[in-house]
């Protein structure tokens, strides 16, 4: 290793020191958007919040005219891709999706960021919980279910994601609003909603909270049957499905798909991607892929979009709290 | 420094000893689960059992085993120099993280496929010239071709 | 609705091959990652056509996995792990045209194996998947674990640390049960946890750079490499190989099919398993290992892509999605309206055909193209003065590991790993069994936790289940007759 030789420092400098300027990135001064948008995804390809990133990605392309590219960044149970939205440059060139994790990962101690850190543009898909039991289960109603797991209460379990995730607080919340204690159907944790149905079916638990877009697949195929939807009105794609409202028990609880920049996002951007997302939300793209995916469509910005997430962090923060799950 | 297979296997045999008890240090905060079962602390305790079994027996294998093992194979091609080398290549390497945000993708790349080859002893054009098609061809590759952004 | 038998069904087939071949065979990026991008594309494609199209992306690319062990050292899957050492000797003392043939050869023989047994009996099989619970999940786990302590050549005990010290790195990040952060060391990173990819560029890869740089050798005095490399290297001489040792072909074929239907790493843990099998038959026997390597490889490779085609089976049957490509694949099919379930054998007889034609013809035609194709650039490749290549491996690593989930801190994660299989290499422990660990620590903890949980710490529930008690006895017999035939060579 020999730096000092003048000819190796020249071929350093040579070759080197034009490409360096040449791969600095450059602002322009040209109107927004005039490079491509990285959408980043906080997790793994094929989950709902993926597939919905990217319905909506390709819709934005062809209104924007630049290409939109989603990246998954995950890891952290969403620390990691929500981290880096709200860490990227305020230059309208990332997005990202931001889920409902947002107001629970704060009180897991595992990071500081909220919603607040963001500079919210629109809510794109909010799925509520289900009520999902196996297709031969002796229970036809809610009701039934719910007389079972009080002559029994601890026998039954349920599962659907981690422990203190959102399908554990839809759990929570259904118990506690029928005047349950949360140890009448005990949780147990699972990697995501795919393993929990894995579980379901093969007889290892007895009910999913998931979402009824995830556990359309399955129900589809015949395997599962969903008693109730924890939403406030039953869903325009499942008209055939009740809400738990409808029996008495007033409890709704979703999760939640927003796109978000990051803090301080200049006025005259956020204009042009205000109104493109919502030509977006409307295209026939995204809204016939959704609604096949059994995925709920709620369109809500501005000011709306601002007071449902503060609402939401709210009433997931106070749910925790009553758990004991986070700090 | 010469070293037989024997006395390596001892020596890593006490290292995987002491992480074993690490292991167990750490997780002594670890929370339990509901009605007192052990939770995330459990499989790391495990695992740490397994170096302390697997070290025991990697220190105490060659003293009941009156069999020799081929300690013709000495180790011995040890120096500072290289080991030098190695620091100065991680060293590089680690750097990508840190000028990747300021020279871009295809600047930091090569400047480093350039340094590591001058660890490799390459001629410096050489590696410049490997260094930069490599960098370039990889990044039209990725970008254009297969369409992941770096 | 397009015909399969059209100019873009047929485009789709081969572009999708491509696609697939690059995507496995440059380190840190992968099948899933492939598929994902083809997704908006897929928005607009008659199913009929885009399911073929993931179909070769993603067998393709399980086979040109084995084109980075055999170049650069660095692996593509987990599977291509369990059999990297012999891949890339005999690639370096043959060609790689010669063990790339092998493992396009016998991919594609166990391909077809694995797709004969899926039509034959695809609903049954999604019967027994569907009785999968957490207790068959952990014993399948423990089947990877007893092989990979026999799948190296050396010591049954190093391998054994080398898997504790795999498993152990999976433990890092957030803990199944509670949603305790472990090992995180304030880094949001490594709070979710290490992904074994990056792990695998580190350990396999960077670490022979790291290697080459301690060694200190002079640019010039590297072996070039002359060796002819002829089709039939490719071809012919693989082939009568598999048809030599056919009974090893289809017993490694029907072990991945068998581990492998099971969602998830029931690919890699097949391979393993075949893989370990083949070296407890040939024994510790280590004087003549250099014979035996084109027939470890094959065994590898034949169980891999046999598990391919099954693993499809519990999504299409049943809606359950195993691995990530299938829950992109299924995402879109229920995004074009196409519900999966048993109906879908009904109703949709002409997907059904598409899917399987297109596993004929994958492994038919794309494996021996493709294949090839990418085992002439590796002969190219692998003639390259070792220094220089380094470099390219050096690029790779960095790009890969970076790649894998556009995260700069997984550079530092790369290098880690680098460094400790550096360390490791010294002391003689065995580095596929690092990785594997990592890969089989996560299903390991998860389903032993939930089943306890479950049965409220109740350990005779893990002896309950009829498939739970047979993975047990499958595992105890490799246990046991690995350590009889160890004992037996030492003796003899």
């Amino acid at each position: 290793m020999n730096l000092s030789k003048p000819r190796t420092l020249f071929y350093l400098f040579a070759i080197f020191i034009p490409i360096i300027f040449l791969s600095c990135n450059q602002p322009g001064n040209k109107t927004y958007p005039s490079r491509p948008i990285s959408f980043l995804v906080p997790w793994a390809p094929g989950g709902m919040t993926d597939l919905s990133s990217r319905a909506m990605a390709a819709s934005l392309q062809n209104i924007l005219g630049t290409p939109v590219n989603v990246v998954n960044r995950t890891g952290g149970g969403g620390v990691v891709g929500h981290t880096a939205i709200s860490q990227a440059q305020p230059d309208g060139y990332t997005l990202g999706a931001v889920t409902v994790e947002i107001t629970m990962m704060h009180r897991m101690g595992v990071t500081q960021l909220t919603h607040q850190d963001y500079t919210p543009l629109a809510l794109m898909i909010n799925n509520p919980a289900s009520i999902t039991v196996r297709a031969d289960a002796p229970w036809e109603n809610i009701d039934e279910l719910i007389e079972e797991i009080r002559n029994h209460p601890g026998e039954l379990q349920a599962s659907g994601t981690a422990r203190g995730g959102i399908w554990d607080l839809a759990r929570i919340g259904f118990l506690e609003a029928a005047g349950l204690p949360e140890s009448a159907m005990p949780w147990v944790p699972s990697q995501g909603s795919a393993p929990a149905l894995q579980e379901l079916i093969a007889e290892g638990v007895d009910v999913v909270t998931a979402s009824l877009s995830e556990v359309d697949a399955l129900r589809k195929a015949g395997q599962v049957k969903t008693l109730a939807v924890m939403a406030e009105d039953r869903l325009p794609q499942f008209p055939e499905i009740p809400t738990l409202k409808e029996t008495g028990i007033d409890w709704s609880i979703g999760g939640w798909v927003s796109i978000c920049a990051p803090k301080n996002l200049p006025a005259p951007i956020r204009a042009t991607l205000d109104s493109a997302i919502m030509i977006a939300a409307k295209d026939s793209l995204f809204t016939s892929s959704m609604s096949q995916a059994g995925s709920n469509i709620q369109y809500l910005h501005g000011e709306k979009l601002i007071h449902f997430l503060t609402k939401q962090d709210s009433i997931n923060g106070a749910m925790m709290k009553n758990a004991g799950i986070g700090q | 420094m010469k070293m037989t297979q024997t006395k390596i296997d001892q020596m890593s045999g006490i290292l995987f000893l002491l992480f074993g008890i690490i292991i167990w240090i750490y997780t002594r905060n670890f929370p339990d689960l509901e009605e007192g079962y052990p939770g995330p602390a459990l499989f790391p305790r495990l695992i740490g059992s397994g170096f302390i079994l697997g070290g025991i027996i990697l220190v105490i294998t060659p003293f009941i085993s009156s069999k020799v093992t081929d300690d013709s194979d000495e180790k011995s091609h040890f120096s500072l120099l290289n080991l030098g080398k190695l620091v100065i290549g991680l060293f590089i390497t680690g750097l990508y993280p840190f000028i990747q945000p300021y020279l871009g993708f295809i600047g930091s790349i090569s400047l480093i496929g350039f340094a590591i080859g001058f660890l490799l002893n390459v001629k410096p054009w050489l590696a410049a010239l490997v260094a930069l098609s490599c960098t370039l061809i990889v990044y039209f590759l990725f970008t254009y071709l297969l369409g992941v952004p770096l | 609705m397009t015909s399969f038998f059209s100019w873009e069904g047929l485009a789709a087939l081969m572009l999708g091959g491509l696609y697939g071949s690059l995507f496995g065979a440059i380190p840190g990026l992968t099948a899933t990652l492939a598929v994902a991008l083809f997704i908006p594309v897929a928005f607009f494609l008659d199913p009929v056509i885009a399911l073929p199209a993931i179909i070769a992306i993603s067998s393709v690319a399980i086979f040109a996995g084995d084109v980075g062990s055999a170049v650069a050292k660095i692996p593509g899957t987990p599977a291509s792990a369990a059999y990297l050492e012999e891949l890339y000797n005999l690639s370096r003392r043959k060609t790689p045209l010669y063990s790339l043939g092998i493992s396009a050869m016998g991919s594609a023989v166990g391909g077809m194996i694995g797709t004969i047994i899926l039509i034959i009996s695809a609903l049954g099989i999604a019967a027994v998947a569907r009785n999968f619970s957490s207790f068959e999940y952990f014993w399948v786990a423990i089947l990877g674990l007893s092989a990979g302590i026999f799948a190296s050549g050396g010591s049954p005990l190093k391998a054994f640390i080398s898997l504790m010290l795999g498993l152990l790195l999976s433990t890092v990040g957030v803990d199944p049960t509670l949603g305790f952060p472990r090992f995180h060391f304030g880094n949001a990173t490594l709070l979710g946890g290490l992904n074994y990819i990056v792990a695998m560029i580190g350990l396999f890869g960077f670490s022979e750079v790291l290697e080459n740089i301690y060694q200190n050798q002079k640019g010039s005095d590297t072996q070039t490499l002359t060796t002819e490399s002829s089709s039939q290297q490719f071809y012919t001489q693989p082939l009568l190989l598999i048809l030599k040792e056919k009974w090893l072909v289809l017993r490694s074929a029907l072990l991945g099919i068998l581990v492998g239907f099971l969602p998830g790493a029931g690919a890699d843990i097949g391979a393993w398993v075949a893989t370990s099998v083949q070296k407890i038959k040939q024994g510790g026997n280590t004087e003549k290992l250099e014979e035996h390597e084109d027939e470890v490889i094959l065994a590898g490779t034949s169980s891999n892509n046999a598990a391919v085609a099954s693993a499809w089976i519990p999504a299409l049957a049943l809606g359950l999605p195993g691995d990530t490509v299938t829950a992109i694949v299924l995402g879109v099919f229920l995004m074009k309206g196409i519900t999966p379930g048993p109906l879908l054998f009904d109703q949709q007889p002409e997907l059904l055909w598409a899917l399987y034609l297109t596993f004929f013809i994958s492994n038919l035609f794309l494996l021996p193209f493709y294949g090839y194709l990418t085992a002439r650039l590796a002969a190219k490749l692998i003639n390259i003065k070792l220094p220089l290549l380094l470099i390219v491996i050096t690029t790779l690593c960095i790009v890969g590991a970076y790649a894998i989930n556009n995260n700069l801190f997984d550079v530092w994660i790369m290098m880690g790993m680098g460094l400790l299989a550096f360390i490791l290499k010294r002391g003689g422990f065995p580095l596929p069994q690092v990785v594997l660990g990592m890969v089989l620590g996560p299903i390991m903890e998860q389903n032993f936790m939930v089943s306890m949980i479950k049965s409220r710490w109740d350990w005779a529930s893990f002896f309950e289940r009829p498939i739970a008690i047979a993975l047990m006895l499958i595992t105890l017999a490799i246990l046991f007759f690995g350590m009889y035939y160890r004992k037996k060579m030492k003796q003899s």
